[in-house]
This record gives structure tokens, sequence and C-alpha cells, in this order.
């Protein structure tokens, strides 16, 4: 699959500060990313250069090759959804869409408005008059409904509703599997969310420390119940990270992949293995990195 | 931009109206709708021009659109509002004028005439617009930038005043160039348009490197 987006060795100084600092990507068409960062670890300067909202002082970005700044076709590929304030926007869902269309001839009008009625939004009510989390699901819909090959949500789900944040992962499953397009989602916590992404992007202190698929990230930790001293005898040698008892039941939180004689073992052993979730690998490995 | 130019020209004609049934002085008294609006019209476009970075930008982006397809709209939209601001005063003007309480001098004595006026007051306007633009994208920057920006709009406005002001008499400086005026229009158009052409040149190599900032 050809490599849509690419930033290599981009840094980015915002006066004396350095914000972002040598970060190499490749991102591909129809793939799903989680970017993951603390607050302040640059996550938002970094989904900037890819919209062309900022140029980077050091290091290149492309789409497709060519550098995205100020190039008329290339812009338009990007859609950066990221908080909008709408307490002074009047206008209804409906006339934004008539608005957009006509910049964005792949905007598609008739999913955004079936989507907002879906969740059970009017698009006949002004945005202002709307609940915040409302409004962010507008927002979220229309990034949908753009159909832009280059799709970016940066925080936008935060303050959703539960309910109206499922559902609109949903949709955003769907609509890449109805329009492949390389979707990035960012936030500094990803609860709930794991279950989106194809990949992992994790930046730390201004630099991307790793990207690698879910499935290989997942296997760099896993958790381990079961009787204590089985658990003990089985994890020893291992980099235990943190243990935790329940009655009889002894759990240890493990930095380190299984091979298949490790899970036959646990297997007769009667203990029980489950994956670790990104949230907790991501707060143990920026953790790991600090101390 | 629309909806802000019609408040405009509505509060313009009601406060026209109060001063004309109102006030008893023959200066005032003798004046056109347009001569009052002329003035107050460069102000509006200085503030349009000032709105327009913090208003649209950010959602032109976010719509696909270049900085530089932002700067050629958001230029059209100067000239396509300051001819239709001075065509809806002229209009007004005509109106109001075949009344009896209203008055219709359309320049101020010892000024060229009506056709200068109008020219004048377009050039003027489009680049008070610009000027706000500028100031616009300098504060977008930063307050450093800003104020970089303000004088630099400010000597665009006293520039083209200066050019104008033998037959308009300035609005914001008032400065007496009479003595000094060459008062031959064609010059003064074509001074005119090789200042407009170098505003929009600044304006483009601003706006290229511009950052877009998220709250």
């Amino acid at each position: 699959m050809s490599s849509m987006v690419d930033l290599t060795n981009a840094s980015l100084d915002i006066k004396k500060n350095t914000i972002l600092e040598d970060v190499t990507l490749q991102l591909e068409t129809g793939r799903i990313y989680g970017l993951i960062g603390q607050e302040g670890a640059g996550k938002t300067s970094l989904l900037s250069l890819i919209a062309s909202y900022r140029k980077p002082t050091k290091g290149a970005v492309q789409i497709d090759g060519r550098d995205p700044y100020e190039d008329k076709a290339l812009m338009a590929k990007v859609r950066f959804v990221h908080e909008v304030d709408y307490t002074e926007t009047h206008h209804t869902p409906k006339y934004l869409s008539r608005v957009t269309e006509r910049y964005r001839p792949a905007f598609d009008s008739d999913y955004a408005l079936t989507m907002l009625e879906g969740l059970g939004i009017d698009s006949d009510k002004a945005l202002n008059r709307m609940s915040k989390g409302q409004q962010a699901a507008v927002n979220a819909i229309f990034g949908l409904a753009a159909n832009a090959p280059i799709t970016i949500f940066d925080e936008v789900t935060n303050i959703m509703e539960a309910t109206l944040r499922e559902q609109f992962y949903k949709m955003a499953i769907e609509a890449n599997a109805h329009y492949p397009r390389t979707m990035i989602f960012s936030n500094h916590t990803v609860s709930g969310m794991d279950h989106l992404f194809d990949e992992i992007i994790i930046l730390d202190e201004s630099r991307v420390i790793l990207q690698e698929p879910i499935d290989r990230f997942l296997e760099r930790g896993f958790r381990v119940s079961g009787a204590k001293e089985k658990v003990v005898r089985f994890t020893d040698g291992m980099n235990v990270l943190s243990t935790h008892a329940s009655g009889s039941i002894h759990s240890v939180v493990v930095l380190g992949s299984l091979d298949e004689a490790d899970r036959k073992t646990a297997k007769e052993q009667h203990l029980y293995i489950e994956p670790l979730k990104v949230q907790e690998l991501f707060t143990i490995l920026t953790a790991t990195k600090e101390g | 931009m629309a909806k802000w130019a019609a408040w405009y020209m509505a509060v313009m004609v009601a406060l026209y109206i109060l001063l004309m049934l109102f006030i008893d002085d023959s200066g005032i008294n003798g004046m056109s709708f347009f001569f009052m609006a002329s003035g107050a019209n460069r102000v509006f476009m200085l503030v349009a021009g000032i709105l327009t970075v913090f208003v649209f930008l950010e959602r032109a982006i976010q719509l696909g659109l270049t900085r530089m397809t932002f700067m050629r709209a958001v230029l059209w939209t100067g000239v396509i509002f300051t001819v239709t601001l001075a065509l809806v005063a002229g209009i007004i003007s005509l109106i109001l004028g075949v009344m009896p309480w209203f008055g219709t001098q359309t320049t101020a004595s010892g000024m060229g005439g009506p056709v200068s006026m109008v020219l004048g007051h377009l050039l003027a306007a489009y680049l008070f617009y610009l000027a706000g633009f500028i100031i616009s994208i300098g504060f977008y920057r930063g307050w450093f930038g800003g104020l970089i920006a303000i004088v630099l709009g400010v000597g665009i406005a006293v520039a083209i005043e200066s050019l104008w002001t033998f037959r308009t008499e300035g609005v914001l400086f008032e400065l007496n160039m009479i003595s000094g005026a060459s008062g031959n229009i064609f010059l003064t158009v074509v001074f005119s348009g090789l200042l407009i052409l170098f505003t929009i040149a600044l304006i483009q190599s601003l706006i290229r490197s511009l950052p877009i900032k998220i709250k």
C-alpha cells in the first residue's frame, strides 16, 4: 500500500521553544492511527504540520511525495477536525453543510445529516443553542462526511457523552470501510478507543518514541493472574511492573512478550493471561522512559 | 460581511436623518448622504479588514483552501464591498436628495468635483480595508506583529489620505495637502493604484507564512 503521508526528521520551533524534534512517520491509506501523548507532548503541533497549519522549522512533510504547504490540491485532501468554539455560531448544521459542499466537492451532505439524525441531533437547530457535546458531535460528523483522504480528529470526542462517543466511533469505522482514508485520532487518553486503531503512535516530550501496529504494540506487555505462588514462579526473571492482590488471586503486570512455551506453561498452571489496554501500556512505556 | 454592511448602512441612514431633522446648521444641513457616508465607509472598511483573519482564516483553511486563495477571496470581497457601499450610499443620497429636508452637496467647497470625490472615496476606502487586513495579520501573529502592523496600516492610511486630501479632505488626519498637491487627477489615481499594489504585495508576503493557531 502506498505511503500517503511522510514526515522526515521534521522539527518545529515556536519562538525559542522546541515543540517537535526530529519526527519521522509514515502513514498509509486505509489505516486508522492512534496518536497518543500527554498534554503538551506536541500532538496538535504534529497534526498542524500534516494539515499545513504550520510549516516545519526543519525536515520535511510530504503528502503523495509533495510538500502540501500552500499546495491547493494537497491541502484540500486534508480535513483537520479540532475543537471549535461555536458560541457565536448562529448557523444550523444544515446551513453549514451547504457551505461545506461548496468548497469540498467530496463532502456528503446527505450522509452528514443522516448521521446527525441518527445521533438525535436536530440539523435545523442553531449550533450555539446546542450542548457542547452535541457541537463536538456535529464537528466530528462533518469531518467524516468530508470524505477527505486524510482525516484527523484532535481530541474532539473528549466532551461528547459516552453513548454519543461510542456511536461516533462506530460511524468512523464504517466510514473508513466505505471510503478508505488515512484516519488519525489524537488524544491524551485512549480509554475506550483501543478497538479503533490499526497502528499506535506515541509522542513523548516532542519526539515520536514509537509507531507500530496495534497487535505488535499489545504484545509489549500483559497481565497474569492466578494463585500467588504460581504467579510468582511464572514471572520469575520477567520485568514485573506492578502487583495487585485481591483475596487469593494475585495479579501482576509484566512488560515484555510471551512465547508459545510460556503460554502453554501458563495454561497448564491455570494462570490467566490477558493483554494490557493501550492506555495502560502507554502510561507504562512513557513512565518507564522517564524512570 | 454582507450582514454587517447592511446593519452599518441602516444605522448610517438613521443617523443622517436624525442629524438633518434635529440639527440646525447650514453646513450640516446642506450635506448629502453620500458626502457623510464616504468618511464613515472608510472606517467601516478598516474595521471589516481588521476582522477578516480572526473571523474567516481558520474556517477557510479547514475547508481546504490555501492562504493565497483566502487572500484573493478577501481582496475581491473588499472590492465588491467598497463599490457596493458607495453605490448604495449614492442611491440613498439620490432618493433623499429629492426630499426638501435633506442636503445635496457631494463635495466640500474648494475641493474637486463629484467624479474625483467618488474615485478618491473608492480608492481610499479600499486602502483602508487593506490596512485593516494587514493589522489583522499582524495581531494574529502576536502582539508585537500587531504593533508593527498598526504602524504599517497607519502609514498606508496616511499615504492615501495625503494623496486625496486636496480633493476630499482627510477624514482621519485632516492633513492640509492643498499647497503641495499637483491637482492632477490622473497622477493621483496612478499613485493610489501603485499604493494598492504595494499593499497587496506586502499582504501576500505576510500571509504566506502565517501559522494557523488552534485555541
